[in-house]
């Protein structure tokens, strides 16, 4: 008994021993193809094994935040978006990577995107490539992006018919909408306080700017009849997917889709709503690579982290997938692509969504009060925003 | 050699196993403890000591308790029970009553990681002011933890001066960080009493529909799969096991699959039912769109989805009537209709009522069903986003807990399943005294 015991511990440490990294991902299809071409590569030149994992999106998170304390989860993550890092950077699981890094590739790095790898005045993270949502139309279609507002509309109008739609989006999901709260005023989810960090007590979306941008998400639907009910993601990016839909609003993720579907497409901003205070500003995203806090081989994770996010690994990604890099050289290498050159028009006027724990329990009330506001034509817009505000409100004071 | 008879010895027997199984794990738990202030162990060396104790102890104990040797062959299942019923429970219990969640999860905050500059027994110099770089006010009695390269040491803050910090312990090795630990507390009632203050927005209307949605769906299964169940009996009908098959199909299909078939299906403007209705000349129904439709959309589905349990449970039933009481009942001149009612449904009472009661209970904290349809929405006025028209307790308090609350609040979810077990016993238990389901137990 003790020697089978002896054994079976001498042949665990001999596995913990063997230098080796595990890689958590959610890519698939040659973005897949292009993380394991990495390891690859990086196991050649480092002599360390690399485990790509394929672990749900959905999941990762969680799996994580619970695995990583027990020694039971990934060296690295490849990749989260950054609206995930507050909560996992508090609950300890991630590597502070501001010891690692040097001030040249932070120089190489968009502003946007350390901004949104910085939690508590600390980098968590190495930010490989950014996302928003975008007007995504159909050039066989719509010749032209419409400029304004009256453009799009009798645009929209005009395309929608018995066999065609003119636009259609995910409209019950906030994720979507944001760009219309941030037209109608509401800079942010949270307001800054005086150090410029994101301030929980300060909510941006409720008031004026939140019944105005609910309105209009709602007259969407019932006043210009664009986006009838029953029209979720799956609808709308199906439909355009068919070639039955001239205009969506739609992120990087989906163009490899458009791509195969063989659709002629254009990128560009959402014109300015009717009313509004400012122009349309989608939330910008930024994914990136995390290191496990709890990791047995930290500096061989880091190594191969930044690898992965150095300029010409992520061309060689954006090729694989179409994803849009936010190291500016990178960028600038691919300057010519379309989908970069579309995204780089929008994402300026975008807002990097919050990376606080508290934005955890805004989605939930705000989802909500959007798919109230647009169940009936009647709904009252004032009082579904006065709810939503008291429900956030009491979530985040607790 | 004999055991001590009856409960006594029973009892005795249980108390001495559980003992050695508690004391080894106890003695595993302290050695990793001891060995975990010098260097950091592997998690299974709890494991391998607790074994070293526990094989030399039973054989110990066995010495002394010469008639406890036939008892070890239930070592196993009792570790198992151990490990995977009461562990669970009490840690849910025990979590209900803590504020524990994702963040406050007893480990180091690693965004306010400071750099340790000078160490002199428990008094340190850190590269910031202690109380920014913590963020902590004030800063006395907070937990910390200090860390260097495969070393980490748990302690508490007893003084904090500008960039000096002093701690209650000294570590036994130098160290290069210090985080501050967001340790979960014990908070009493304040998630229950949490609970109950959403409770005309949430706990109300939610334990309401949850109990109309599980006597709905068993009666109108129940009804449907006793019909079907009674004509597929009748021997005249022709191609009985066809029908047989086919009806059950809906039971033989997954239905992580078929219910999101039938989301597809129920779509307001893009589904083939709206179509379908459509083309017959009628207007089109939300039916996940609107809180009272929603309803209805999953009385159906589930009744697409439960209805052959009941037939087969309905006819396994009727083939347990003997085929005399017919003929007898034909002999002395009763209708069909008159033996259906006076044979065949008194008989049928019997088997079927602690079928509808687990199907109840089952049905009660039926999750997939809710959160696959409608993921408990559309939203309704008034109501919390956790908390909408077609939410039942259990899907609430999954939102609560990995949705709403900053995506992982353990503490509060454990505390609401505490309320659905309290509630599902009263039910069961008030089911089983009306019907009388339990009696012939005894």
């Amino acid at each position: 008994m003790k020697k089978a015991l002896a054994l079976l511990s001498l042949g665990l440490s001999l596995a913990l021993a063997q230098g080796k990294l595990t890689v958590w991902t959610h890519f698939g299809g040659p973005e897949l193809e292009w993380l394991k071409a990495q390891a690859k590569t990086f196991e050649r030149t480092s002599g360390t094994k690399v485990e790509v994992v394929e672990v749900p999106f959905g999941d990762i998170k969680q799996k994580f935040l619970l695995g990583a304390p027990q020694g039971q989860a990934a060296d690295l993550v490849v990749s989260i978006p950054h609206d995930w890092l507050g909560e996992m950077a508090q609950a300890g699981v991630l590597e502070p990577m501001g010891k690692y890094v040097t001030q040249n590739y932070l120089s190489d790095l968009q502003p946007v995107a350390l901004e949104a790898f910085t939690f508590g005045g600390k980098l968590f993270g190495l930010p490989a490539f950014a996302e928003s949502v975008a007007l995504i139309y159909n050039k066989k279609y719509v010749k032209e992006a419409p400029k304004t507002w009256e453009e799009f509309l009798a645009l929209a109008q005009k395309l929608t018919t018995g066999s065609t739609f003119g636009f259609l989006y995910n409209i019950g999901d906030p994720y979507f909408n944001f760009g219309f709260f941030k037209a109608f005023g509401a800079e942010n989810v949270f307001g800054k306080d005086a150090k410029g960090n994101l301030d929980p007590a300060k909510l941006l979306i409720g008031g004026e700017a939140g019944e105005k941008a609910l309105q209009f998400i709602k007259d969407l639907r019932f006043k210009y009849n664009l986006v009838p009910e029953g029209v979720d993601y799956g609808v709308a990016d199906g439909a355009f997917k068919d070639g039955a839909l001239a205009m969506i609003l739609n992120g990087p993720w989906a163009l490899g889709d458009y791509k195969k579907a063989k659709i002629d497409f254009g990128i560009a901003p959402f014109p300015t709503p009717p009313g509004a205070k400012g122009p349309w500003g989608p939330f910008l995203g930024v994914q990136g690579v995390v290191v496990n806090a709890y990791s047995k081989n930290k500096t061989q994770a880091v190594n191969f982290a930044k690898t992965l996010v150095s300029g010409k690994a992520l061309v060689s990604f954006n090729q694989a997938g179409g994803r849009i890099p936010v190291s500016k050289s990178a960028v600038k290498q691919l300057e010519k692509d379309p989908v970069v050159a579309g995204f780089s028009k929008v994402f300026p006027l975008g807002t990097p969504m919050p990376n606080i724990p508290e934005m955890g329990k805004v989605w939930g009330p705000w989802g909500n009060a959007i798919s109230l506001a647009i169940q009936k034509p009647d709904s009252n817009v004032k009082k579904i925003v006065e709810d939503m505000v008291a429900e956030i409100k009491k979530a985040i004071g607790k | 050699m004999k055991h001590p008879p009856g409960l006594r010895g029973f009892l005795l027997a249980m108390g001495l196993l559980l003992g050695l199984l508690l004391f080894s794990t106890g003695v595993g738990l302290l050695a990793y403890f001891l060995l975990e202030a010098r260097f950091a162990p592997p998690g299974w060396t709890i494991l391998v000591v607790a074994l070293l104790v526990l094989v030399p102890g039973a054989v110990g104990v066995g010495r002394l308790f010469p008639w406890l040797s036939d008892w070890y062959y239930f070592l196993p299942a009792l570790a198992f029970l151990l490990v995977f019923t009461l562990y669970p429970v009490g840690l849910t219990v025990y979590l209900a009553f803590t504020d524990y969640s994702g963040q406050r999860n007893g480990f180091p905050d690693r965004s306010t990681e400071t750099r340790v500059v000078g160490q002199e027994g428990p008094r340190f110099l850190l590269e910031a002011p202690v109380r920014e770089a913590l963020r902590c006010d004030p800063c006395q009695g907070v937990p910390v933890e200090v860390y260097a390269q495969g070393h980490r040491m748990r302690a508490r803050v007893l003084e904090a001066k500008g960039e000096a910090l002093l701690l209650d312990r000294t570590p036994p090795f130098r160290a290069e960080f210090v985080a501050k630990v967001n340790a979960f507390r014990f908070v009493g009632l304040k998630n229950f009493a949490f609970i109950l203050s959403q409770a005309s927005q949430a706990l109300f209307p939610v334990f309401l529909w949850n109990v109309t949605f599980a006597t709905a769906t068993v009666l109108l299964n129940a009804l449907v799969g006793l019909l079907l169940g009674l004509i597929l009996n009748n021997k005249g009908l022709k191609l009985r096991n066809f029908y047989r098959t086919a009806l059950i199909v809906s039971w033989a299909l997954p239905g992580v699959i078929t219910v999101q078939v039938w989301v597809a299906l129920l779509n307001y403007n893009f589904g083939a039912i709206n179509r379908l209705l459509g083309v017959l000349g009628l207007y089109p129904i939300p039916w996940l769109n609107d809180p009272d439709w929603a309803k209805v959309a999953i009385l159906l589905v589930n009744l697409w989805l439960g209805f052959p349990y009941m037939m087969t449970a309905t006819l396994g039933a009727l083939s347990t009537i003997p085929d005399e009481l017919y003929e007898a009942a034909k002999v002395d001149g009763a209708t069909p209709w008159q033996a259906l009612l006076r044979i065949t449904l008194p008989l049928l009472e019997k088997p079927m009522v602690p079928i509808l009661l687990s199907s109840f209970a089952f049905n009660f904290n039926n999750f997939y069903i809710i959160y696959l349809l409608t993921g408990g929405g559309p939203a309704q006025e008034g109501r919390l986003a956790t908390a909408q028209a077609t939410d039942i307790l259990i899907s609430w308090a999954y939102k609560t807990a990995f949705s709403a609350e900053g995506q992982s609040a353990y503490g509060l979810g454990a505390a609401i399943s505490l309320l659905i077990f309290a509630i599902t016993v009263a039910i069961s238990l008030v089911n089983f005294r009306v019907t009388g389901a339990l009696r012939e137990v005894k």
